[in-house]
């Protein structure tokens, strides 16, 4: 194209997109079509993606394709593999795509579609797709280091383990909150406990056809398994109209919870093949195919947004997550805005992939960008129910009572109409005995996919069906990050023992695997099923929890981007890291200080334990506790979430003095500014033999 | 045992292309890519079966963390 038509190409994107953000931000009264935030969000990422993540990649890092990546000089074809960049690309995708993105922007939408849109938007191009391609292109000249390795070498030792313990702890406040969401989804559900049962010993199946029966044939035995999943859909329908089957399958939230924690320690240490590697293919075709599936969907059906821009809960008396929308917003939404856990991806696996350097931008920026428009059709997929039925399987218990009449009275005083009768309807399509209050998000999601889905293929008739169809996907989606993480978690700890006593760092011992394993699943077993116990449902604590940690995360990442900028001497370049450092930092700190320290019980929890303490002292019992123990067990449950929250703001502090220390240091010309990365390289002109040969 | 003797042909064609893009996307060891390798960089290396190869690979990928994510 030549240069001025260009020009006007972009021009006219830029407008298109501007013009969508302005019927999203202005519209009053009227319903927004789901097809403006679409339009907003994909302008937004090509206009980002053309300009920003061009001036990073040349300004920056000066990404040169005739330098030989790590994959071309240390191919051993294990680790480092030069792999095409569309094959990267999909990988890396699957790599940080989970259920993170879905479940975040769903929980936002109680503050309206609009702040979580901007912020998903926003964020991204300017924080999270940054972040990613940061960590992939300095890990890329590093030989792929890690980013706890590169936090040591580039920051100090200091910082380095500092971001070693604050993994672990993000490992148990992650796996525990997600936990939560599939119990929740399940609670009460026979369909979906069968549905999401039998996805075990299908992996079971896959993994034993994959080793003696045909070996290696892994598409085939993903094929077998897709199919049998569908199944288990209709097993799980039979059970759950069967009058004497389905009571068996009724669990209540402890149970559930006792089985997912044992489910994880199964998983972690039974051998891979048998079960986590067959239920990561399984999961990252289901993965991909929902995702495409839910973006044909909505722009088949371009539904109208029911929710409105704002709700009156910006004000922090929100019934889904206590908190006004600075900071909570901003902790709410982190996978699909910027999430730390991706630093792990992009100097993990990806760099020891690339092919070309160049090709950090679209693998990096480019997915990144592709997570968060799923988390903006995510969002999408929640605001079109309508706010009424939102709120109804949203809110906790406390909030709504207990029957349809309750909450229906609850929820007319927020100012949204929804009678008892509705609620009771939606419940009886989707195949439930009831909505209301299936907090976490999953469940509202499932609702709205199925709503949407619907539309398409089937009808009111197929609602059922599609409703476990998504909720399906979503525990998939998070028992394959349950029970990974636990084993990763696992190994981290085991790590961490070997310093107290040798043998229990040993991997392939079996008293140490389990002993480590135990500890591993009990700290997130107790965050679980002290979540599930929860008369505010959990979610309240702890997903706000997860944010902060996963937005800590997030700051070490920039923290050691930053570093590496300065130290590559482009201070003058290093606004791009530290303007989301800054923000994350503000946003962190403040939320972190509100859940300790805010006067409003239902945000701080010390504030909540002197409520609890002025229940008891007047011979009263507070609700959700059964006895004296119970409201004991309350109390402490809130001090440990103090110290939680304290834990990782003091990690912030001591990772961001840490940094600014080294950058003075450089800076002001007390240390050199000496690079780490491998010098360069030329690639070899023709491509490498191996490849080669498999091409042909 | 049977499997390490019998070793999966290579197949060419569109269909194996495709087959071998959705494998390397969602994370399968690739085999012969590493045999390429070994012939190519190290000739007088004797590779290890593809039994072996895949229980190592899958056993290096869940024992860090880097290759998944919430």
């Amino acid at each position: 194209m030549p240069k001025p038509l260009q020009a006007v190409v972009w021009i006219l994107v830029a407008l298109v997109g501007a013009g969508a953000f302005g019927i999203i931000a202005l519209s009053r009264g009227e319903s927004v079509n789901a097809a403006w935030l679409i339009t907003a969000a994909v302008c937004t990422y090509a206009v980002a993606y053309r300009f920003y993540s061009k001036f990073i990649a040349a300004k920056i890092f000066e990404l040169d394709s005739r330098r030989a990546t790590p994959a071309v000089r240390l191919d051993d074809g294990r680790d480092y593999v030069p792999t095409n960049r569309w094959i990267v690309f999909g990988h890396h995708f699957a790599a940080i795509a989970g259920p993170g993105p879905l479940v975040g922007p769903t929980l936002a939408a109680q503050f309206g579609y609009l702040p979580g849109t901007l912020w998903l938007i926003l964020g991204v191009v300017v924080g999270g797709a940054v972040q990613d391609f940061v960590i992939l292109a300095s890990s890329v000249r590093r030989n792929g280091k890690s980013l706890g390795q590169m936090a040591k070498e580039e920051i100090g030792p200091i910082a380095g383990y500092t971001a070693l313990v604050a993994v672990l702890g993000i490992m148990v406040v992650l796996i525990s909150v997600l936990a939560l969401v599939v119990v929740n989804a399940l609670r009460d559900s026979p369909w979906g406990v069968v549905t999401i049962a039998l996805t075990i010993p299908i992996a079971f199946l896959m993994g034993i056809y994959l080793r003696w029966i045909r070996p290696h044939r892994v598409l085939e035995a993903t094929a077998i398994g897709i199919v049998l999943l569908i199944l288990s859909l209709y097993a799980g329908k039979w059970v759950a109209e069967s009058a004497t089957l389905a009571p068996l399958f009724t669990l209540d939230g402890p149970t559930l919870a006792l089985l997912v924690i044992g489910y994880g320690f199964i998983a972690s240490v039974l051998p891979v093949w048998l079960l986590l590697a067959p239920r990561d293919y399984l999961s990252a075709f289901v993965k991909i195919g929902v995702v495409v599936a839910l973006a044909l969907g909505i722009l088949f059906v371009l539904p109208p947004l029911e929710m409105p821009a704002l709700t009156q809960f910006t004000d922090g008396t929100g019934p889904v997550l206590a908190g006004k929308i600075f900071p909570f917003v901003f902790i709410t939404i982190a996978c699909g805005s910027i999430s730390g856990f991706h630093a792990l991806i992009a100097s993990g696996t990806t760099p020891k992939l690339l092919e070309l350097e160049s090709d950090a931008r679209p693998v990096a920026y480019g997915s990144m960008l592709l997570e968060s428009l799923v988390g903006v059709m995510a969002l999408i997929a929640a605001c079109v129910l309508t706010p009424g039925i939102y709120f109804a399987i949203n809110s906790p218990v406390a909030a709504l009572g207990t029957t349809a009449a309750t909450a229906a009275v609850a929820i007319q005083q927020w100012g949204f109409t929804v009678t008892p009768a509705e609620i009771e309807l939606l419940a009886q399509q989707v195949g439930e005995s009831s909505l209301l209050s299936r907090t976490g998000g999953a469940p509202s999601l499932a609702v709205g996919m199925a709503l949407i889905f619907s539309k398409v293929i089937g009808g009111n008739a197929a609602m059922a069906l599609w409703y476990h169809f998504a909720i399906m996907f979503e525990a998939l989606f998070i028992l394959t990050t349950v029970d990974a993480g636990t084993r990763v978690g696992r190994f981290m700890l085991q790590d961490l023992l070997k310093h107290v006593w040798a043998p229990l760092g040993q991997v392939s011992w079996y008293p140490a695997i389990f002993i480590s394993s135990a500890i591993f699943c009990s700290m997130w077993g107790y965050f679980l099923y002290m979540g599930v116990t929860d008369p505010l449902g959990g979610i309240n604590s702890l997903w706000p929890l997860f944010g902060i940690s996963n937005q800590l995360l997030a700051a070490v990442a920039l923290c050691v981007g930053t570093t590496v900028i300065i130290k590559m001497g482009k201070a003058r370049y290093s606004a791009v890291t530290l303007v989301p450092l800054v923000w994350l930092v503000m946003v962190t700190m403040t939320a972190g200080w509100q859940k300790i320290f805010s006067p409003d019980p239902r945000i701080g929890f010390l504030s909540h334990v002197e409520s609890l303490k002025t229940v008891l002292a007047a011979g009263n019992l507070p609700r959700g506790a059964a006895n004296l123990d119970a409201a004991q067990r309350m109390i402490f449950n809130d001090h440990l979430n103090t110290g939680v929250a304290a834990f990782f703001m003091i990690s912030v502090v001591v990772i961001l003095v840490a940094s600014i220390h080294e950058w003075m240091q450089v800076l002001g010309g007390r240390k050199p500014a000496a690079s780490t990365e491998v010098p360069f390289t030329p690639r070899p002109v023709a491509p490498p033999a191996a490849a080669a040969a498999v091409r042909a | 045992m049977i499997a390490a003797s019998k070793e999966a042909v290579v197949r060419t064609g569109p269909m194996a292309a495709v087959a071998r893009v959705i494998r390397q996307i969602i994370g399968v060891p690739d085999y012969e890519r590493y045999i390429a390798h070994l012939s190519a960089a190290h000739p007088g290396c004797e590779p290890i079966s593809r039994d072996a190869f895949m229980r190592e690979r899958l056993e290096a990928r869940y024992n860090q963390p880097g290759s998944k994510c919430c």
